[in-house]
């Protein structure tokens, strides 16, 4: 376990070397042009920008960013922001969308697991067919349209003064964007546990624990759960990337100062320096947590080796 | 037991931390809060060309001459007053001594020259409004060739601290105008030193080495100081082919250098306007502060301003109906039509200083992504006319903008230029179409091919002004058309490239003069974008420049505008509606073509 956790830690950097130079190859190749604006501009006026963001050549691009980055940690200014460096602008958002993630996320383990729990061991009851629907519902509706949803319900009269609109700043704030962020991987972790938690229902030890006199309610929430919560955890790995990296529609919706307006607004601008910053956050948070689900697994069923080829 | 229920507690736990860490920033309420057309792109002067970077700028930031708060025309702002040559080409100005930067500074002559000479050694945008200065081309040019002319031969002498003195190649009756504009706004030198990075970094760290041993920090010295510094610097140099080099730095006055742009950012950007940028939190909000330093503060209304920076229509517009902001600086055509459907009267609609127009490619042969070589149809101007009459633009404003915009006949918008007034353009008529079409060799649209109409595919108002051409021609003259829509980044390439045949575009004016619309048809125009060549065009606003009688030049330029709205190388659609949403208790905002913002006459009276 410790040997295959340093191996692992050890291609990460090699990893995200090749996403680099990738994703550099499809912003370089890609057409439109940073510097391009409203209007055409002198070629010298384009020639002084492209110096001036060492964009000159792909050649200048490579010989100077990656060694800023290495050694300064600096992934240079934003092209489009130009008062603001990829840093700055990471640090000033990042924490936002880690805040709203985290919120989100457990929300959404919490009743997701609950629900589908309860809905696996009343099998057909009102529950289950209700969280059916529910659920079927939060995975089909888009973001965009629960987060509107969301918004003209908290801007109705009768709300008023409870949740400011549009704004970020206040404890509060962070409830209805994370509301909105947190249905569809509410939805999917019901139906996922509420499945495994069926099989594993129906297993062997469930009747023997039972037989041997414990409670229903121990076997389900204690035997049970553990082993249901595989499956979750699998999924939970990517989707704690994504949720805790931001959404592009619930904060645009939200206007919330969040990354992930930068996924699609830097690649829009063609903000070159901009989008590798956010696809090299985006790559080692998947990473990270794609790890972390592995160590994960082992603390969770001590049957699973991760070090074992082929599974 | 314990430890299973530990799982939901602990994320319980994470939820309430996660509240409070994004509850950080603590906000107090400005007397005065606002929504700008977008975020801020940047403050830094060179690189600047959107309104919302303007608007700011007109808040913290003074020029010689600055827009008047009630009628936006230029009046004596950093300058008390000028004097103009009886030729018309040297402009004195007279600098106010009680101007000082947010620091407490004076502002003199230097900084005025200062900041237009970084427009030549970093040239943007905006580095061709200066070329009516005597030599400024010159000095550009030279400089980016690196043996750059002297400085003292351009046409901007600091005669001493508070008398700068322009010179020009032509006279410009719109001189005041143009000073009014950000772009010929002051900067100080000195508090933008620490962000300064040399191009020739080696030698410049040896100079940074040199003048340390005498006791000076090249880190707070200006480009002046360091220079006068050079000759004892090369002296002591050991290669001769370094003393070379520093020797014809010294001789050209040449440090060749850039400032990062966080010299615009709080705590460290110096400005002399009647605001100070106090707080700039990237994509929240940025607020400004009465400045104590501004000559005329008694003038000031507002103590603080904020911007908040929200860009998405829907919940702008939900922070404005919950109180939270007092002023929607622009509201897009889609809400506001909607909104003026209810008869808003908080709704402020007013003529634009900006024109919708379709362009068409005039070259010979069409471009190379449509049909490449083939005989280009719109190169014939009675085809051009003939789409251009074929038009309903009334049925564009009536049904798709709906914000009671004036169909246009003529690319400049009349009405907005006191003084100027323009001759009418082409009419919407269909047989006179036809006729034209068909003399041209294309009865009925036979034999004309296809033609795209390109549009950039995030502006809906402009997918449906496609539909309606496509239709419109479709049915008036037979004429097929395709229409295609571009990522914008795209499309403007496409459109700068020369690389399509139509495209619906738009353009506004920078400073209140019909040259900011002419001027982008001249045959040497970079924004010439139809590629429409017309020498007595030329050969009129060449005219225009050279007229130092103001009437008389507006006279030339109605001629050329003319020209332009009867040889059809655009067809003006509809001028522009400035669209803003403002609380009765907002007092000091006019609305006006240009959309500006005086923020010094701005004020608040709840009742």
């Amino acid at each position: 376990m410790p040997r295959i956790l340093l191996y692992r830690l050890l291609q990460l950097p090699l990893i995200l070397a090749v996403i680099y130079v990738t994703t550099f190859i499809l912003v370089w190749v890609a057409p439109g042009d940073p510097f391009s604006g409203e209007r055409a501009v002198d070629p010298v006026v384009e020639q002084t920008l492209r110096e001036k963001y060492r964009a000159g050549s792909a050649v200048q691009f490579l010989t100077y960013y990656p060694y800023s980055i290495l050694t300064r940690g600096d992934f240079g200014p934003s092209m489009l922001y130009k008062e603001w460096s990829v840093n700055d602008i990471v640090k000033s958002s990042l924490p936002v969308s880690i805040a709203l993630g985290v919120f989100a996320l457990a929300i959404a383990v919490l009743i997701g697991v609950g629900v589908g729990t309860l809905a696996a061991v009343y099998r057909d009851g009102v529950l289950d067919w209700s969280s059916l629907s529910i659920s079927l519902i939060g995975i089909s509706l888009p973001s965009f349209v629960t987060a509107a949803l969301l918004l003209l319900l908290s801007s109705a009269p009768s709300m008023q003064g409870f949740f400011a609109v549009g704004s970020w700043g206040r404890p509060m704030d962070v409830v209805l964007p994370g509301l909105a962020l947190s249905l569809a991987p509410m939805a999917y972790i019901v139906r996922l546990t509420r499945a495994s938690m069926l099989d594993v229902l129906g297993s062997d030890f469930v009747r023997t624990a039972r037989a041997k006199g414990l409670s229903k309610s121990v076997v389900v929430w204690k035997h049970c759960l553990k082993n249901a919560f595989v499956p979750v955890l699998s999924y939970l790995g990517p989707a704690a990337a994504v949720t805790l990296t931001g959404s592009f529609v619930v904060e645009k919706v939200f206007n919330i100062p969040g990354l992930g307006q930068h996924f699609v607004n830097s690649v829009l601008n063609r903000d070159q320096t901009l989008i590798l910053g956010v696809v090299m956050v985006y790559s080692l948070f998947l990473l990270v947590f794609n790890l972390l689900v592995d160590v994960a697994y082992v603390l969770v069923d001590p049957r699973i080796d991760i070090s074992a080829k082929g599974t | 037991m314990l430890r299973l229920a530990s799982i939901p507690v602990g994320l319980m736990l994470l939820v309430l931390a996660a509240l409070f860490w994004s509850g950080s920033g603590a906000t107090r309420k400005a007397d005065f809060s606002f929504i700008n057309r977008g975020d801020i792109i940047t403050l830094d002067l060179n690189l600047m060309s959107y309104q919302q970077d303007f608007r700011l700028t007109y808040a913290i930031r003074e020029g010689l001459y600055s827009p008047d708060p009630v009628t936006y025309a230029p009046v004596p702002a950093g300058a008390e007053r000028h004097e103009l040559s009886p030729d018309g080409r040297v402009w004195t100005f007279h600098l106010r001594k009680d101007a000082k930067w947010s620091n407490g500074d004076p502002v003199t002559a230097h900084d005025y020259i200062f900041s237009w000479r970084r427009f030549f050694e970093e040239p943007g945008e905006y580095t061709y409004l200066f070329y009516y200065i005597k030599n400024a081309k010159a000095y550009e040019d030279s400089y980016a060739k690196g043996e750059p002319i002297d400085i003292s031969t351009v046409g901007m002498q600091a005669v001493d601290d508070h008398t700068l003195r322009v010179t020009l190649n032509d006279p410009v009756t719109f001189l005041l105008d143009l000073v009014a504009f950000p772009p010929f706004y002051p900067r100080h030198e000195r508090s933008m030193v620490p962000f300064r990075e040399f191009s020739q970094r080696e030698i410049m760290s040896l100079a940074s080495d040199f003048l340390a041993k005498n006791n000076k920090q090249i880190e707070t010295m200006t480009q002046g100081e360091i220079l006068a510094e050079l000759p004892a610097f090369a002296a002591q140099l050991t290669s001769a082919e370094a003393q070379a080099e520093v020797e014809k730095m010294f001789r050209h006055g040449m440090i060749k250098h850039t400032y990062r742009n966080e010299y615009t950012r709080p705590p460290a950007v110096v400005t002399n306007g009647p605001f100070n940028l106090t707080q700039w939190e990237f994509k929240r909000r940025l607020w400004l502060e009465k400045s104590q330093t501004y000559w005329d503060r008694d003038a000031v209304k507002l103590d603080t301003v904020e911007m908040i920076v929200n860009e998405n229509v829907l919940s702008q517009f939900l922070q404005y109906e919950a109180g939270t902001v007092d002023w929607l600086a622009d509201v897009p055509t889609d809400l506001a039509s909607d909104l003026r459907a209810r008869d808003r009267t908080d709704l402020r609609a007013s003529k634009a200083f900006g024109t919708a127009f379709l362009t068409f490619m005039c070259r010979e042969e069409l471009p190379r992504s449509i049909n490449a070589g083939k005989k280009n149809p719109l190169a014939d101007i009675r085809v051009r006319q003939a789409l251009a009459m074929a038009i309903d633009k009334k049925f564009i404003t009536e049904n798709v903008t709906r914000m009671g915009e004036e169909v246009a006949t003529t690319y400049f918008p009349p009405g907005t230029l006191p003084g100027f007034e323009v001759l009418p353009g082409l009419p919407f008529d269909i047989p006179r179409a036809q006729a034209l079409l068909a003399e041209a060799g294309y009865p009925n649209g036979k034999g004309l091919p296809s033609l795209p109409i390109l549009y950039n595919s995030e502006n809906p108002i402009r997918a449906r002004i496609a539909q309606v051409l496509k239709e419109q021609w479709k049915k008036n003259l037979g004429v097929e058309t395709e229409i295609q829509s571009l990522e914008v980044k795209i499309y403007r390439n496409r459109v700068t490239e020369k690389d399509y045949a139509i495209a619906l575009v738009a353009w506004y004016g920078d400073y209140p003069d019909v040259s900011t619309f002419t001027d982008k048809y001249l045959s040497t125009s970079l924004q010439n974008d139809a590629d429409w060549k017309n020498a007595e065009f030329d050969r009129l606003c060449d005219l225009a420049t050279k007229e130092g009688d103001a009437a008389k030049r507006l006279a030339i330029l109605q001629k050329a505008e003319a020209l332009i709205d009867t040889e059809v190388p655009i067809v003006p659609l509809y001028h522009y509606v400035n669209c803003s949403l403002r609380r009765d208790y907002v007092k000091g905002i006019q609305e006006n073509p240009r959309n500006l913002t005086v923020f010094k006459g701005v004020s608040v009276e709840r009742e």
